[in-house]
């Protein structure tokens, strides 16, 4: 954990109050005063006891009405109070919720603006814990330790103060306990963290084994290790077992301890008060706040240290937030540009592009090639020869080094991304479904797209017949984990969905063995209709398709190596001719 | 929870009984030393009596040491109960996974399992040891508190004891009302997760269509209703405490008004009144702390409950009782009729019928999903099919024990499965008296021999998880070694093959098929060249057979195979994969 910019945290938090300044002081003002009431009434009720004994003593015999007026001052602190205690609580929550809310909406437009490629270098399993758990976390210390601690602290300082003014020599006492509990929590917490380290490592190591076992466990099976794994499982939570009990008995001490120690603050009390009574030094009614007031200070400080392991918590996982908020985003450049969208062409070309994943590896050299409107150009080459980075570079989800890209001689680097993005469409292999309806999802192309158009996209890729088997029809929901339907069904409601958005250049990822051949076959054809009259680079998996293309941009490597129609490259007799050769013999 | 408790803390009743003792030592102590301050002021002060004072104070000292020894033991003892506990229950989970099959693995998921494993354990741990320290301590208390002040005095204890109930039910009843509120709460942070979750994984398509404001309006939505349901749940909360205080509060105020009363007709001293202020005071303390154990438990119950699945769970393969030994060990393989299918759901395969000879191979090849998997997986009576029947050596694979019947069969997983452990145990499995030359053989025909030469350790070598360490083709190559080292009658490769470059795949396998020759060989491929040469080939389509026979008569009457053979043709002979 990093201990660093604490403080500049901190400030970026309060910075976020500001929206609700007026709740938080509010909040605080109520704090303060609420504590103040409930801290002073038992010296009001001290009061009480003073007036009480002075009356026994006084033979005369006394009327209940001399206290009344008291206790109706206290009843009334005791109301106000705790009024105050409400009305903070009310605020606080809103508060903390107010900020959750807000970061929430923040980290949503920070995922929209971090450049793809923060999103591709980072495992998305870390972003989405930083955007969730860290978020939920820090919402959980603002909402309740926060204010547990400063009403904590501020009833601290306060109840001293209180005794302070009543018996410097009694405070003493309290001062001194809780000095000897806060000295004793760190050094058990100090000894307690090497424990808690082994205890860490020996469950870190369990969990590996579980994880072993339970996600080899066709293995495990087929080998009959079941009794081995259980052996080796027990001697593994033999130790786990002795290291928890270490630790466990070890914080089990910390209440003892503390325990020991107020109850001895207790004991010197009532012998000191007696000794003060006998002498007269004090009251019997400050005699009795004491007694109240030790049993009020020694919770917060058995507290503290948990509370302080809340807020470090909480203030990491804001850290770690406002990390993600500082990260640059996608570039703005200056707008020169402006595509029509109902008036684009479809004209693609590559002009001496450099491009390169990392600086000093370039992938792409003087890469130059054109596309005209409608034409049909297939990417191929082996597996991992860099065929997505084509569709990175045309969406400009990556930027390139050198060159120019134009569409329809306009430089995309000149123009807005939503705007370049609107002329394009793309339907690539792992299909993306959001949660909601198979409308919504189709639907997701255009804007405010009616069902009638919905529903004719669906026909258009022939799926309509498909989803109407479905339960709730159109209406069906489906989400990334839950869903009624296969790789290749999404697929097509992908493609449904760049029909409905009618761009003027398509990138497509051509359908492989994850889907059986009768939708294969269904695919093919939805692909097929929705290229008629745009310009399409198409990654391809098939013979037939290449053949087809107007063009082929065969890759290795990373680079683009050859381009041309499928006779030029055979004349060319490359790395083309001698693949196609190969494969059709 | 009473189930697991019952069941897993039994052993350890002696160590709770100890606990619980001791809180009540504690209790009993705590309150006795604030009766002490009644007799220092009732007959010390009094009597102007300094001697009693310190004598007392002595005595005081004499019951905290006392308290002192006590919680030191009920921490030796919870620590040592709730440790053991949960160890317990952990070895009865990896107990009734490792005794699942994988259709009972596939009905819960192993992540689900990992997790009922490791983390439902450590919650209802800790909710355990807080109960055994402090949850328990509260109700004791109170008891003892009320039982004290009736003994005391008893108007002011009618006093206390009703305001008691009136918080009690004040609480109770907000509680309960809140608890909805919080599930919902609970489900727009889930959704808001989701939605967040889709905004990363679907970076590319959400640029590409440039409709971020649609999923702003969506997602601030979200945002806001997460808000309000926050702050409408909460609201019941806000009022609990300071209701609760002031109902006590007051509760002071009437004692004392009773007190005032009862001291004119000189029923009570000063001093009770001081003590039952203690009391009250301390009263209050206790009831702070409840709804902190409340909000505990639902998260503790419902890791409990999972945990109880588990551990209640029956799996669906049981060992036949009455196995035969079965004397033959040929490798004949006999598919008839067979089908399987998850509940009512459509069947996954249907109507599958082959005969493997010994000593043969035969092959298995069709699309993702056709049910190739779920084929080897019934035979190794990882599942158990729904209809028909499977026999090795003529007896059905239901008849035999599934530790006989996995002994015969050697099984390399689509995916390589690969131990946290060292290379040299990620060969030899269960069988620690495997020979060297056998390690060997095996590490040779499987071309893993020349990763083996880069290791710095040797077999020694440690993998990490899911054998991280090693690339993707290594990883199969060490799963096709471990698969041919072990002694069997029948060897199954589960698509084992399609990590290799096609040169490697080509030197294994035809080292594979000289090491294994007269054993049954069942392969399961997407790729033709993979197969082409087997003895049969049997062509699936959504889980049925559309075609058996050799590469050459399948290429010229079996159009499913010829369609795969198509699409396949050309990249296949090239160095690379095409996909």
């Amino acid at each position: 954990m990093k201990k660093v910019k604490k403080s500049s945290v901190m400030k970026k938090l309060l910075i976020q109050t500001s929206q609700d300044k007026g709740k938080a002081y509010t909040g605080l003002i109520s704090i303060i005063a609420g504590t103040l009431l409930l801290s002073a009434a038992p010296r009001v009720a001290g009061e009480i006891t003073d007036r009480l004994s002075a009356a026994t003593t006084d033979l005369g015999g006394f009327a209940v009405s001399t206290i009344m007026p008291v206790l109706l001052v206290l009843t009334f602190m005791y109301l106000v109070g705790n009024a105050a205690t409400y009305i903070t609580n009310r605020n606080m929550v809103r508060v903390a919720q107010g900020i959750t809310r807000r970061l929430r909406k923040d980290v949503k437009q920070k995922l929209d603006r971090l450049p793809v490629q923060y999103l591709d270098s980072h495992p998305t399993g870390d972003i989405l814990s930083n955007v969730t758990s860290d978020v939920t976390i820090l919402s959980n210390m603002l909402e309740s330790t926060v204010t547990m601690m400063l009403t904590q602290a501020v009833t601290l300082i306060f109840v001293f103060a209180m005794m302070f003014i009543q018996n410097f020599y009694l405070t003493l006492i309290y001062l001194v306990s809780a000095g000897l509990s806060l000295l004793t929590l760190r050094l058990i917490a100090r000894y307690l963290k090497k424990l808690y380290r082994n205890l860490q490592d020996t469950n870190g190591s369990m969990n590996s084994y579980i994880n072993d076992v339970y996600s080899n466990h066709m293995t495990m099976k087929a080998y009959v290790m079941e009794q081995q794994s259980e052996e080796k499982f027990h001697s593994i939570i033999e130790k786990y077992d002795q290291d928890f009990f270490k630790s466990r008995f070890i914080i089990g001490f910390i209440i003892p301890i503390t325990n020991f120690i107020n109850n001895f603050a207790y004991i010197a009390l009532c012998l000191a008060g007696g000794y003060m009574l006998i002498h007269e030094i004090i009251t019997l009614g400050e005699f009795q706040s004491f007694l109240l007031y030790g049993q009020m200070v020694s919770s917060p400080i058995a507290n503290f240290s948990t509370s302080l392991n809340n807020i470090q918590d909480g203030l990491s996982a804001a850290e770690r937030v406002f990390e993600l908020l500082a990260e640059p985003e996608e570039e703005q450049c200056e707008i020169k540009n402006h595509l029509d969208i109902n008036l684009v062409q479809g004209n693609v070309e590559f002009k001496n592009v450099v491009f390169g994943y990392l600086p000093e590896r370039t992938l792409f050299h003087d890469v130059s090639l054109l596309a005209k409107p409608g034409m049909r150009m297939a990417v191929v080459g082996p597996s991992g020869a860099g065929k997505t980075t084509l569709v990175n570079l045309l969406m400009r989800f990556y930027e390139i080094q050198k060159g120019t890209i134009e569409v329809d001689g306009m430089d995309i680097y000149q123009m807005s991304r939503e705007n370049l993005r609107e002329a394009f469409g793309m339907v690539l292999q792992d299909t993306w479904i959001f949660d909601g309806t198979i409308a919504e999802n189709i639907g997701y192309g255009k804007k405010n797209a009616t069902r009638e158009e919905i529903i004719e996209a669906a026909k258009k890729v022939r799926c309509d017949e498909m989803i109407r088997t479905l339960q709730d029809g159109y209406d069906t929901h489906i989400s990334e984990e839950i869903s009624c339907l296969s790789a290749g069904e999404k697929q097509l409601l992908a493609i449904a969905r760049t029909v409905l958005a009618d761009p003027k250049i398509l990138i497509l990822d051509e359908a492989t063995s994850q889907v059986d051949t009768r939708t294969e076959a269904l695919i093919t054809e939805a692909m097929e209709k929705l290229m008629e009259g745009r310009t399409s680079f198409v990654i391809a998996h098939r013979l037939f398709t290449i053949r087809n293309s107007d063009a082929i941009i065969f890759m290795e490597e990373g680079d683009i190596k050859e381009v041309g129609t499928h006779e030029q490259l055979m004349n060319m007799n490359g790395r083309y001719a001698s693949m196609y050769n190969a494969a059709s013999n | 929870m009473g189930y697991l408790l019952k069941k897993y803390m039994k052993p350890y009743k002696w160590l709770v009984t100890g606990v619980v003792l001791c809180v009540c030592v504690q209790a009993a102590a705590q309150l006795l030393l604030m009766s002490k301050t009644k007799q220092i002021i009732d007959e010390g002060v009094a009597k102007q009596d300094m001697n009693m004072i310190w004598s007392t104070g002595l005595f005081m000292i004499f019951i905290t040491v006392l308290t002192g020894i006590a919680l030191g033991i009920s921490s030796y003892c919870s620590a040592k109960a709730v440790g053991r506990f949960a160890c317990d229950i952990r070895e009865a989970l990896f107990h009734a996974v490792t005794k699942m099959s994988a259709a009972d693995m596939n009905h819960f998921g192993s992540a689900t399992l990992m997790t009922r494993t490791t983390v439902d354990t450590i919650s209802l741990q800790t909710f355990i040891i807080n109960m055994l320290r402090t949850s328990m301590l509260v109700p004791i208390f109170m008891i003892g508190i009320l039982f004290s002040t009736f003994r005391l005095n008893k108007p002011m204890f009618l006093c206390l004891a009703v305001m008691f109930v009136a918080a009690l039910l004040i609480t109770v009843i907000s509680m309960t009302k809140s608890v909805p509120l919080f599930v919902r709460l609970q489900q727009n942070v889930d959704h808001i997760n989701l939605l967040m979750r889709e905004k990363i994984v679907g970076a590319r398509p959400i640029r590409a269509f440039g409709r971020q404001e649609y999923e702003r309006e969506k997602f601030d939505q979200a945002a806001d209703e997460a808000y309000e349901n926050a702050i409408k749940a909460n609201s019941r909360l806000n009022y609990i405490s300071p209701t609760v205080l002031f109902c006590m509060n007051i509760a002071m105020v009437i004692i004392y008004y009773i007190g005032a009363i009862q001291l004119k007709q000189n029923l009570v001293s000063i001093a009770t009144l001081i003590l039952f202020f203690q009391y009250v005071t301390y009263f209050i303390t206790c009831l702070a702390i409840i709804p902190v154990i409340v909000n505990m438990l639902p998260k503790a119950d419902v890791a409990s409950k999972r945990i109880k699945e588990v551990l209640e769970y029956v799996p669906v393969i049981q060992d036949y009782q009455e196995a035969e030994t079965v004397s033959q060990h040929n490798g004949e393989i006999v598919f008839d009729h067979v089908y399987f299918g998850y509940q009512d759901a459509e069947p996954v395969i249907s109507d599958i019928s082959f005969h493997v000879k010994p000593g043969t191979t035969t092959a298995l090849i069709g699309a993702t999903g056709c049910g190739k998997t779920t084929i080897m997986n019934l035979l190794l009576r990882m599942y158990e099919c729904s209809q028909g029947s499977i026999s090795i050596d003529g007896v059905d694979v239901q008849k035999f024990s599934t530790r006989d019947l996995r002994e015969r069969i050697s099984f390399a997983t689509q995916k390589p499965q690969i131990y946290q452990d060292t290379i040299l145990q990620n060969l030899i499995m269960n069988n620690p008296s495997m020979p060297t030359e056998t390690i060997q053989a095996a590490c040779e025909a499987a071309c893993f021999e020349e990763v083996l030469q880069k290791q710095k350790d040797g077999l020694q070598t440690v993998m990490s998880q899911d054998g991280m360490n090693l690339s993707g083709g290594q990883r199969q190559r060490l799963s096709l070694a471990r698969t041919i080292a072990k002694d069997a009658e029948i060897y199954i490769f589960d698509d084992s093959f399609s990590a290799l470059d096609l040169k490697t795949e080509a030197t294994a396998r035809k080292k594979i098929k000289q090491l294994l020759q007269n054993k049954t060989i069942l392969m399961v491929a997407q790729k033709i060249n993979t197969i082409m040469d087997a003895d049969e080939i049997i062509v699936l389509e959504q889980g049925r057979i559309c075609g058996k026979g050799r590469h050459e008569e399948l290429l010229a009457n079996c159009a499913v195979y010829q369609d795969i053979y198509k699409t396949q043709c050309y990249a296949e002979k090239k160095e690379g994969d095409f996909s």
